[in-house]
């Protein structure tokens, strides 16, 4: 089992990634949104590969 | 009611092939949006996130700042400053976490960070901001 990080958010359990399903039906506005997603997520993982790791601001 | 993941930007290059199954659940800030455009180098990287800004926006997943988010996020940055706990050249680089942890509180959500140590100290003077590590959050 993984270490949890120290927990700064008294004893309130929060939601992991797994917890949020995507909707069996999706409008088409949302398959663009995932289909937008993926292309972004993509376009910064090349930018990276090419560049190299980003500092934000 | 679940609280809502907001995440700080530079988990998006992390977890890139996670983001799109919690896309329609995570709150997004258009503060993240601008650091995430600020710092994109080619043409088609832009025009990608030209289009994805707009299908964002078109399925109310952005969230921005209010008049009064500035307001008293400026006054959270100037209570860090006044506390003298950290360095000025620290406390200026979490000038745009703080907004991130205002917009998190307001919407009732929670920010996801590699950064935990600097949004520990802002949650020393925003004590209803909750956070996770982002390896916690994707990896569990």
């Amino acid at each position: 089992m993984k270490k949890e990080t120290e927990n700064s958010n008294g004893t309130e359990k929060l939601p992991r990634a797994k917890d949020f399903k995507l909707p069996k039906r999706l409008t088409k506005d949302q398959k663009e949104l995932i289909e937008a997603t993926r292309e972004a997520m993509k376009a910064l993982k090349e930018e990276e590969a090419k560049y190299g790791k980003k500092t934000y601001l | 009611m679940v609280r809502k993941p907001i995440c700080d930007t530079s988990v998006f290059s992390d977890y890139a092939d996670y983001v799109d199954r919690i896309i329609l659940s995570v709150l997004f800030p258009t503060v993240v949006l601008f650091e995430l455009v600020a710092t994109s180098l080619d043409e088609a990287t832009l025009q990608k996130y030209q289009r994805w800004r707009v299908l964002l926006n078109k399925n109310d997943c952005l969230i921005n700042p209010t008049v009064s988010d500035w307001w008293e996020t400026s006054k959270t940055i100037r209570r860090l400053y006044l506390m003298q706990g950290e360095q000025p050249t620290k406390i200026k680089t979490l000038r745009n976490d703080a907004l991130i942890a205002r917009l998190a509180v307001m919407h009732d959500g929670f920010v996801v960070t590699h950064d935990i140590d600097d949004f520990q100290i802002i949650q020393k003077v925003m004590p209803n901001l909750k956070i996770m590590a982002a390896q916690e959050f994707f990896d569990y």
